[in-house]
């Protein structure tokens, strides 16, 4: 579970970056890019958090 | 600037520990540990400010780029040559190794001053998230040039935010310490996005085609980076001003001598070069990015010279932008108001730390009504290396030299004084001296740290050499 949480996570960041980098080539319009940069935002922080803080607690 | 959350997992448990003691070697920890930290720890609310102010100050494409490569090369050499070699030696945090040289109350003084910039810090990153507060409700906002709340609106929106802040702090930072380690790598990436939405829209508002490395180059020294005149109210910034104060940015820290406290859990003293990542993700990157968006209002409006971190991110970046704001400078301010409580608990230990972490934010909430601190962002952290950096000259003397002269190293420890003069007095009169010159002498307060180094280790090799060798008693 935590793989598949991890492997969502980091295709969340991969998004952050890839939709700036099309609208920058011209292939998103702006309004497109902010969308996908506030979905990347969401799946980041509801996954992130099962893993990331997961060996803090003990 | 130095957001003081770790994302590293292992260190910030261990940052509470052995306060009074060498780290033991079961402690240490290895290099990716400080990768991890420094990255996240200098990515914060305040580059949102300083980025901006660059542009404001009238920075050209050259002077920007290469000064701040090198600038902050000069950052990592000081973290790596100056402060990890005594942090692996001595192994002790900054606190005690200060006390074991100047004495209790002299350390406490120093944690007054420290608390003091430390609430007018978390100030200024109250006032970046609240000018994203005025994204959604209409309410009049600072210009560059205001010294003084301007509206209602500001002065209820920075109240609440403050409070909010305050209040958490008050209750310990550990769960904000939490949300900040997963915002960290997020954070990074919604800055880079700045920095490439902002140049998409220079591209489409110029017109210009960009095919070459060289034309990007254009772009930048002819719309972006312009050099010229700064906007009025600003200091002119040039290939220097832009070296030091990325050298010195996070001055308190590395010669100062700050970062003792986290360097004494790396194994190697060359782990100091982990900084790397925090100066050239953080104060490279980050900076250029929000100087572009800045770089692009000007461009859009050129009577629009408000540098208001909360707009400008929305309308790039949409809500991530605006969460960005608000995150990045919570996430900051929080660690920073705690860590004045905590400074301001050592003087008045009778009080409880909610209580005096309170007070630290209520202080901090006042100085973030005041866009002053945050509009002079550049001179605020140029004024807070210089402040702290006295004592770091009195530890690296104390540590390297004053063997090879006879003197006695640790006095305050070896003798059980609580105050020693020497170390006061290179503090205090490299302060006065430093401040003289730039309030009357008419250099740049960004200039004058470097020499007030040197003049607070002769200070205090000086008098030391006159206190120690005629027996004085001190107090």
């Amino acid at each position: 579970m935590i793989k598949i949480l991890k492997t969502i996570s980091m295709l969340s960041l991969l998004l952050l970056i890839l939709a700036p980098l099309a609208y920058l080539q011209g292939r998103l319009q702006l309004d497109t890019t902010k969308t996908w940069l506030i979905v990347a935002t969401l799946v980041w922080f509801i996954s992130a958090p099962f893993w990331m803080n997961h060996g803090r607690q003990s | 600037m130095q957001n003081e959350n770790n994302t590293d997992k292992s260190i910030e448990p261990q940052v509470n520990e052995y306060e009074r003691e060498p780290v033991p070697k079961k402690s240490l920890l290895g290099f990716k540990s400080f990768v991890g930290m420094y990255a996240g720890e200098h990515c914060a609310g305040t580059e949102l400010m300083i980025g901006p102010l660059f542009v404001a100050a009238g920075v050209s494409a050259f002077d920007l780029i290469i000064g701040l490569l090198l600038g902050n090369l000069l950052a990592v050499l000081s973290w790596t040559f100056i402060t990890a070699p005594i942090a692996t030696r001595a192994r002790l945090t900054l606190y005690y190794q200060l006390e074991k040289i100047c004495g209790r109350k002299l350390v406490t003084l120093y944690n007054l001053a420290n608390g003091i910039m430390f609430c007018f810090l978390a100030g200024a990153m109250i006032t970046v998230s609240a000018t994203a507060v005025g994204v959604w409700f209409d309410f009049r906002m600072p210009e560059l040039n205001d010294l003084y709340p301007n509206s209602f609106g500001w002065v209820l929106s920075v109240l609440i935010v403050g409070a909010l802040i305050s209040i958490v702090a008050g209750y310990g930072y550990r769960s904000v310490a939490n949300i900040a380690n997963i915002a960290a790598p997020w954070m990074v990436l919604v800055f880079l996005a700045f920095g490439i939405i902002a140049l998409r829209q220079f591209i489409q508002l110029t017109g210009v085609e960009i095919h070459s490395l060289s034309d990007l180059w254009d772009l930048a020294n002819n719309r972006i980076w312009t050099g010229g005149e700064p906007l009025a109210g600003q200091v002119k910034f040039t290939f220097w001003h832009v070296i030091f104060f990325a050298w010195f940015c996070n001055l308190a820290m590395h010669i100062g001598m700050a970062d003792l406290s986290v360097l004494r859990f790396a194994k190697k003293s060359w782990y100091g070069l982990a900084s790397s990542t925090g100066m050239y993700i953080g104060h490279f990157m980050a900076w250029i990015s929000a100087s572009l968006l800045y770089a692009l209002q000007l461009n859009q409006n050129a009577a629009d010279t408000a540098v208001l971190p909360g707009p400008m991110a929305f309308k790039a970046a949409g809500l991530a932008g605006i969460l960005c704001v608000i995150i990045a400078g919570w996430t900051t301010a929080n660690p920073t108001i705690y860590r004045a409580g905590l400074a301001f608990q050592a003087i008045m230990p009778k009080f409880s730390r909610f209580k005096v972490t309170l007070f630290a934010g209520l202080a901090a909430t006042i100085a973030g009504l005041f866009p002053a601190i945050a509009m002079r962002l550049l001179d605020f952290v140029a004024l807070y290396g210089l402040v702290l950096v006295p004592m770091g000259a009195v530890i690296f003397v104390d540590f390297y030299i004053f063997k090879r002269l006879g003197l006695q190293q640790n006095l305050a420890a070896e003798r059980g004084i609580s105050f020693n003069r020497a170390a006061a007095l290179a503090w205090f009169v490299t302060l006065a001296a430093c401040m003289a010159l730039v309030l009357y002498g008419g250099v740049q307060i960004y200039f004058v740290s470097l020499p007030g180094w040197f003049v607070a280790a002769l200070i205090y090799i000086l008098f030391s050499m006159i206190y120690q060798k005629s027996g004085e008693q001190q107090s």
